[in-house]
């Protein structure tokens, strides 16, 4: 599995999730928000939201329950960013 | 005035300047749907019903999750004389067996002839049929627009108007009935000269779910029953992004919206200086909060913050209530600051009476008044003996007048102990000062130790104020393991993965220091271990059943993390997570 800061998408998206977490966290790919990192359901609609402030996306509500760990995430604003360039 | 069957408000609505708005994630607006058009939408849906073989008086359960096809469905319902349940509709499609599994008893008890949903639904929903015996089918709401029905359905005021199932848990569904008299009566006090004072200008702004008591009652028809406006926001929208809840009350001049307690420390906590520069929150003159304990600090850190873009502290309006008295019990007065009563901890605990205090920190409880009862409704505190106290005495709240409802579907014993002696009991504890109620927990959680009476939301509150506690996830519980003495057991979530080892004897301190309590024993649970009802109550029962029953393992020492085990703890784990009511913590029943 690549690891999530491989790119700067990656190293961005940990930038966010470690604010979100506001403690020090050294997440891999498939480490999950809720189990592993202590995310309620809150606080991962909270981590959507500056995602989408930092990349300036737009998640859909309905596509926030699949981003269940760090790679998700990542993979995700990938997706949505090759969206975005090639309309 | 008199009274209005649904089917008639709706009728009446129509001839009004007054609907509804729907609004995208972004809070603008999607579309509209004057009560002209939701009238012709009903007849239609109505017609579809009648024409699927549905009978007026038959019962369908309402499986819709957009606002727009909710309402629609449900005033179809209404207008084509059926009965229709709300019930949540599943978070995540690829969690549906939970969903069903959660799901089934309350189609079960709510005794349906069908299921209205989606067609994107459907197709799970399906299952209903084969596991519920009254369900002859399930319907999609798409494919329902039948000949319009010529004439509303013909109901009386003592009819059954529709089921709620907000209150009990999950596993133990009570679906309680409504009538017509009691839904009239209840928004006509919500909306007459003892509570909003509506008028045709006012707007209002929900981002409540619809299947929700508090969203549905509260909110949409309350406006139905006047014939003002109000716009839909949907609940998953205002979890991600709450400055969008604030910015659409300024863009839109809003007057009226409600939320529980958890949203207005969601909005201190999670809205930023960006997006406060062009709000401007002057118009919002009822900010209700109600469906869980308000507390007076929450109240009063997001006054300050937002008193700089216009919000006035004078419009919160902190109220009680409860699916089975409808939805609204007791309202403050309009303009208004938050009354907050200062009372002595000790004398509240051990001597059930609120004896004002003066002295601040631990050794005071600060409780907001939520009111007085409407008129033509009766609020009283009664002992265990079921006399009436004294104000400043604790005891049961009970309820009487034109809002309490029929009873449970099916469950004759229960409602007959609910409403002994012609008043509701409503399982909260209180007590009236100058003839305002103040909630202070509930009967049946209340622990008991050397004859002392302790409130379990107290204790989590303390334990929440640790550092590493996972906030809304501590569950507080009385014990008795034979020996005839409640042992107090704290079971809690980190917020970490891996929680700090002194996690537990830190919040043994902190909630001696803050009541006064020794608690036995603190068990650290994985997250998503402490499940939720539906109404997103912290399910205390259940959380007490499984350490009673040794599911909670605790390998060794008397405050040792714990392992999660068992086939039960692991699927009611997945629909934790998967169902959406886990993000609504604290919309309960209650008020």
């Amino acid at each position: 599995m690549t690891p999530p800061d491989a790119d700067t998408v990656g190293r961005d998206v940990l930038t966010v999730l470690r604010r979100v977490c506001r403690r020090p966290v050294e997440p891999a790919a498939n480490s999950t928000l809720a189990a592993d990192l202590g995310f309620d359901s809150l606080q991962t609609l909270e981590f959507v939201a500056e995602l989408e402030d930092r990349f300036g996306i737009i998640v859909p509500i309905d596509q926030v329950p699949r981003i269940q760990t760090v790679g998700e995430a990542v993979n995700c604003v990938r997706s949505l960013l090759a969206e975005n360039v090639h309309p | 005035m008199a009274l209005l069957t649904l089917p008639e408000a709706v009728c009446a609505a129509a001839r009004t300047g007054g609907g509804y708005g729907y609004l995208a994630e972004d809070g603008r607006t999607a579309s509209r749907q004057s009560f002209a058009e939701l009238l012709d939408d009903a007849l239609s849906i109505g017609g579809g019903l009648h024409d699927a073989g549905l009978r007026p008086g038959e019962t369908i359960a309402v499986i819709v999750p957009e606002a727009r096809d909710f309402l629609t469905a449900f005033l179809g319902a209404a207008c084509a004389g059926l009965v229709p349940a709300p019930l949540y509709p599943p978070a995540r499609l690829d969690q549906f067996e939970a969903y069903l599994r959660q799901t089934a008893p309350a189609v079960r008890v709510s005794r349906a002839a069908a299921v209205v949903t989606t067609t994107g639904l459907r197709r799970i929903l399906g299952a209903l049929q084969a596991d519920v015996s009254t369900v002859r089918a399930v319907l999609a709401i798409e494919r329902l627009r039948g000949p319009r029905l010529q004439a509303v359905a013909p109901v009386k005021l003592d009819d059954p108007v529709f089921l709620q199932f907000t209150s009990g848990s999950t596993s133990d569904p009570k679906g309680v009935v409504l009538t017509h008299r009691n839904l009239a009566e209840n928004v006509t006090a919500i909306a007459g000269p003892h509570g909003l004072r509506l008028t045709d200008t006012d707007r209002g702004i929900s981002w409540l779910p619809l299947f929700h008591d508090m969203g549905l009652i509260g909110m949409a028809l309350t406006v139905l029953y006047r014939g003002c406006f109000t716009d839909f926001l949907s609940p998953l929208a205002f979890l991600k992004r709450p400055a969008t809840w604030l910015r659409v009350i300024s863009r839109t001049r809003a007057t009226i919206s409600f939320a529980p307690n958890f949203a207005y420390d969601l909005c201190v906590r999670r809205v930023q200086p960006r997006d406060m520069a062009d709000l401007d929150l002057s118009c919002w003159r009822v900010a209700g909060c109600g469906a869980e304990p308000v507390r007076a600090e929450t109240l009063a850190a997001f006054a300050k913050k937002f008193a700089d873009v216009g919000f006035r502290a004078e419009a919160f309006l902190p109220c009680y209530g409860m699916a089975e008295h409808t939805l609204a019990v007791t309202f403050p007065p309009l303009d208004r600051a938050p009354r907050v009563d200062a009372v002595n901890a000790e004398q509240l605990s051990s001597a059930r009476r609120a004896v004002p205090s003066s002295t601040g920190g631990a050794a005071c409880t600060e409780l907001v008044s939520c009111g007085r009862p409407f008129p033509g409704h009766d609020v009283r505190i009664a002992g265990p003996s079921g006399r009436s106290l004294a104000e400043r005495h604790v005891g049961q709240i009970l309820l009487r007048g034109p809002s309490v409802f029929r009873g449970y579907l099916g469950r004759e014993d229960l409602s007959r102990e609910t409403l002994a002696g012609g008043w509701l009991h409503s399982g909260d504890l209180g007590y009236l000062a100058d003839g305002e109620l103040y909630v202070c927990g509930r009967v049946k959680d209340t622990i008991i130790v050397n004859g002392r009476n302790y409130y379990p939301h107290d204790l989590e509150q303390a334990a929440s104020d640790v550092e590493g506690v996972r906030k809304g996830r501590v569950v507080a519980f009385g014990t008795q393991p034979g020996t005839g003495r409640d042992r107090i057991v704290i079971v809690l979530e980190p917020i970490h993965g891996q929680p700090a080892g002194d996690l537990a004897e830190r919040v043994r301190g902190r909630v001696v220091e803050a009541t006064g309590v020794l608690v036995d024993e603190v068990v650290v649970v994985p997250s998503g271990t402490i499940p939720k009802t539906t109404s997103g109550k912290l399910q205390r029962v259940r959380v007490r059943q499984w350490y009673e029953s040794g599911v909670l393992l605790r390998p060794r020492g008397v405050t040792s993390r714990v392992r999660l085990v068992g086939y039960l703890v692991r699927t009611q784990l997945v629909y934790a997570r998967a169902h959406a009511a886990d993000m609504l913590r604290g919309l309960a029943g209650r008020h």
